[in-house]
């Protein structure tokens, strides 16, 4: 998708346009809800998470400047917070329940991955399916086929200096979008 | 102190073994040790983590339907969000009596399907990862209050249309792209429309023919492998009636392992990207399935047509 679709959606959203809400939930609302789905693992939070994000970016939306960034990258960045407060509200729980158990055996630790390998995975996937067909497919033979850059040459047939072009580009676009999470979220 | 290329920082965040006068720049100089730290980040988050199984393309899930609904709800919300949208989804058979439907979906009522084919197909649509199952924009859900897209919920349970012209062209942007948004799974549908802005596809292969599992379906799949890409083009006639959607499968022979493939329309026919990543020998099958709107990215488990689809 062209670039200032996304950029048009923003500015929307900063001027208070409820159709741009609309069309900010239909672009991202999939990408957040499984940031929150993977981090969490139970899907009632990860709704709970995703609505409180919409709200809060809504009723906060003059805290967006879409100079400085994203819509996709403040509304992730809300969103991992909204996160991290439900790990924190969950712990807080178990810690009652644990008092409550007064020395019974603890309930087993659900192993989860932290909630930022989560996002950058996310947001990661989802940027790579939107970059250009050639930087995407140089990527991809990098990233699952383990290919060199001379074999992915090979490969598609392209000229060395055009798949490493390709791919600094696209992972410098990558790297920028898992940035501007971080940005969005301090 | 000359710092290190981006490229290369890049080619040894995947994995390259960096030149000896490379590798001792790294030691002494903090802003490339950090680029590479950020560059490596990516590669990391990017590559299947020993966790994960199924397709490396991993794949977004659709929230459930009610968290649009709270949403509005909450902010109270009167999302009459403009003409295109409906007529985007004019598919659904909602009319929209006395709104002005602009111009990049100017069909009339049944014309929804060439409204949107008339949208542009890029290549990186095309190629948008598996398993996102959205149910936007598919077959006639006659008002089905499952369906997770707002725009679509709004006219036919608020009354009061609070759509005014303001002009606006952030507004006029947004409604447009209430449809056509990269929103994942509606890039695909784009591809399964008549008159297809995807080239047609000329098969390596003779089209093989599906095993029916309903009575009156009959299909077809090929799969084409030119120019380095894949694509399945699947036809399926005497699709049984629903208010749910069809979507296509790739499954093993135990028909235990399946990757979603994206949903095929009410015409029946899709040309569908097929990752190079997967492997077609062991994902040799392709099913047709009938879904609802319920949330689930599952296979709903009622199969019209299955059968291998490789020469």
């Amino acid at each position: 998708m062209p670039a200032d679709t996304d950029e048009d959606i923003a500015k929307g959203f900063a001027a208070g346009e409820e159709s741009c809400l609309a069309a900010a939930y239909r672009r991202w609302g999939a990408l957040l809800y499984t940031v929150a789905l993977r981090s969490l693992g139970d899907a009632e939070e990860a709704k709970d998470v995703v609505q409180q994000a919409f709200i809060g970016a809504w009723q906060g939306r003059t805290g967006f400047d879409p100079a400085r960034g994203t819509l996709a990258g403040w509304l992730t960045g809300i969103t991992r917070n909204k996160i991290a407060d439900a790990l924190a509200q969950r712990s807080r729980r178990t810690r009652d329940l644990d008092a409550l158990a007064a020395g019974g055996a603890a309930p087993a630790a659900t192993v989860q991955a932290p909630p930022n390998a989560v996002v950058d995975r996310v947001v990661v996937l989802d940027e790579l399916a939107q970059l250009p067909a050639p930087q995407q497919q140089v990527l991809k033979l990098a990233f699952y086929d383990d290919l060199t850059q001379a074999q992915i040459a090979e490969r598609t047939g392209l000229p060395l200096g055009t798949v490493k072009t390709h791919t600094r580009r696209g992972l410098l676009r990558l790297r920028r979008r898992i940035e501007e999470v971080d940005g969005a979220a301090q | 102190m000359q710092h290190s290329d981006q490229g290369d920082l890049a080619m040894i965040a995947l994995g390259e073994a960096p030149a000896p006068s490379e590798a001792a720049h790294l030691l002494d100089c903090s802003r490339c040790a950090a680029d590479l730290a950020a560059l490596r980040r990516t590669v990391g988050a990017a590559r299947p983590a020993p966790y994960e199984d199924g397709p490396p393309g991993g794949g977004l899930v659709q929230p459930p339907p009610d968290v649009w609904d709270a949403i509005a709800a909450e902010l109270g919300l009167d999302l009459s969000t403009g003409p295109s949208a409906q007529a985007h989804a004019a598919g659904a058979d909602i009319p929209e009596p006395g709104t002005p439907a602009p111009a990049p979906a100017s069909g009339g009522p049944g014309h929804g399907p060439a409204a949107d084919a008339a949208r542009p197909l890029t290549p990186a649509a095309v190629l948008h990862p598996l398993r996102i199952v959205s149910p936007a924009d598919t077959v006639p859900a006659e008002g089905s209050s499952a369906d997770p897209v707002p725009s679509r919920l709004v006219p036919s349970d608020r009354g009061r249309r609070r759509y005014t012209r303001r002009a606006s062209l952030a507004l006029a942007a947004c409604t447009a792209l209430l449809g056509a948004a990269a929103g994942s799974g509606l890039t695909l549908w784009g591809t399964d429309r008549a008159t297809d802005p995807v080239p047609p596809v000329a098969a390596t292969a003779p089209p093989r023919t599906l095993a029916p599992l309903v009575p009156a379906a009959a299909g077809s799949a090929a799969l084409d492998a030119t120019g380095g890409t894949r694509r399945l083009e699947i036809t399926v006639r005497g699709l049984p009636t629903t208010s749910g959607y069809f979507e296509v499968w790739l499954m093993d022979r135990d028909h235990k392992k399946l990757i979603s493939m994206g949903v095929l329309g009410p015409d029946g026919h899709a040309v569908l990207p097929v990752p190079t990543t997967v492997d077609l020998a062991e994902y040799s099958v392709v099913d047709v399935s009938v879904q609802q709107y319920n949330g689930s990215p599952a296979h709903s488990g009622q199969s019209i047509v299955r059968g291998p689809y490789t020469a």
